[in-house]
């Protein structure tokens, strides 16, 4: 890899603009989705996870079960549930 | 002082290491690749590089992981302006261009690695998904394309996609695949969706 991509640690949406950042700050590790104005996080991990689920099986038409698992397995990388 | 630089030193090698993976799992694919291999290549010793990563699965793992991210930004940025089907498909394989040899090989390895890892391939093309299902909804709403579930709309692509990607050899042997056929799927593609065709 060239370079660090910004990405957001929560849900791993990238992050080009400010507008993209929790609370409009660059130092933001979170996205503005999943953080408030202040730039904290917001968001649940049974959230995203859910979130994802639903992508997985309406625009790819996963497995039910699957999806979750694959949700849960993709999202508990993040650097906000990862540890 | 000392310290900090001693510490930058480190994540600088660990950088070099996983850059040096990310090129070999290219060109040699991930299987074929051990940790010798990517010592030679980092200008390091064997035992080197389990200072900074306990087995050759941790480098896989965190090279896929860095990819999928770089990968996700840059399609980002690349198709965020686009607002037809056309434009948006053609942004995403131009994106895709400089990843094209890891993706291939991501592809054909991908049912033989961890759920998480495959998951990780699913969130990208999850975030490439909301660009391209609303523009290929208003056409479907002005009658210009068939009417089709997200499903069918997201899998069609990837399937002729991934089809091309996967038999590289077969339509561009030694070359970039989607340098010389990106526009090529792309107009298969919406050839599948256009309704008069």
């Amino acid at each position: 890899m060239e370079q660090k991509c910004p990405s957001c640690g929560s849900c791993g949406m990238p992050m080009k603009k400010i507008e993209d950042f929790g609370g409009r700050s660059l130092e933001n590790k979170y996205c503005v989705h999943c953080s408030d104005d202040e730039g904290n996080l917001t968001a649940t991990f049974e959230g995203i996870v859910n979130y994802y689920t639903d992508d997985f099986i309406k625009q790819r038409g996963l497995d039910v079960d699957q999806a979750r698992k694959l949700a849960e397995e993709s999202v508990s990388k993040m650097s906000a549930w990862s540890s | 002082m000392e310290r900090g630089k001693r510490e930058q030193q480190k994540e600088q090698t660990r950088q070099r290491i996983l850059e040096v993976a990310y090129r070999k799992f290219a060109e040699k694919g991930i299987e074929a690749t051990n940790t010798a291999d990517i010592a030679s290549e980092a200008k390091l010793s064997h035992g080197a590089i389990f200072v900074h990563f306990k087995t050759r699965q941790e480098i896989v793992l965190k090279v896929i992981d860095d990819f999928g991210v770089e990968l996700s930004v840059h399609i980002t940025k690349s198709v965020g302006h686009s607002r037809t089907p056309r434009s948006i498909l053609l942004s995403f394989t131009k994106a895709l261009t400089k990843f094209e040899a890891f993706y291939i090989e991501l592809l054909l390895v991908l049912p033989k690695l961890p759920e998480n890892v495959q998951g990780s391939l699913l969130l990208v093309q999850n975030g490439f998904a909301h660009y391209l299902l609303p523009a290929v909804k208003r056409e479907m709403e002005e009658a210009k394309f068939k009417r089709l579930g997200e499903s069918g709309i997201m899998n069609s692509w990837f399937a002729l996609l991934h089809y091309y990607m996967t038999n590289r050899n077969w339509y561009a042997p030694n070359k970039s695949l989607l340098k010389k056929l990106g526009k090529k799927i792309v107009n298969e593609y919406l050839e599948l969706l256009n309704i008069n065709k």
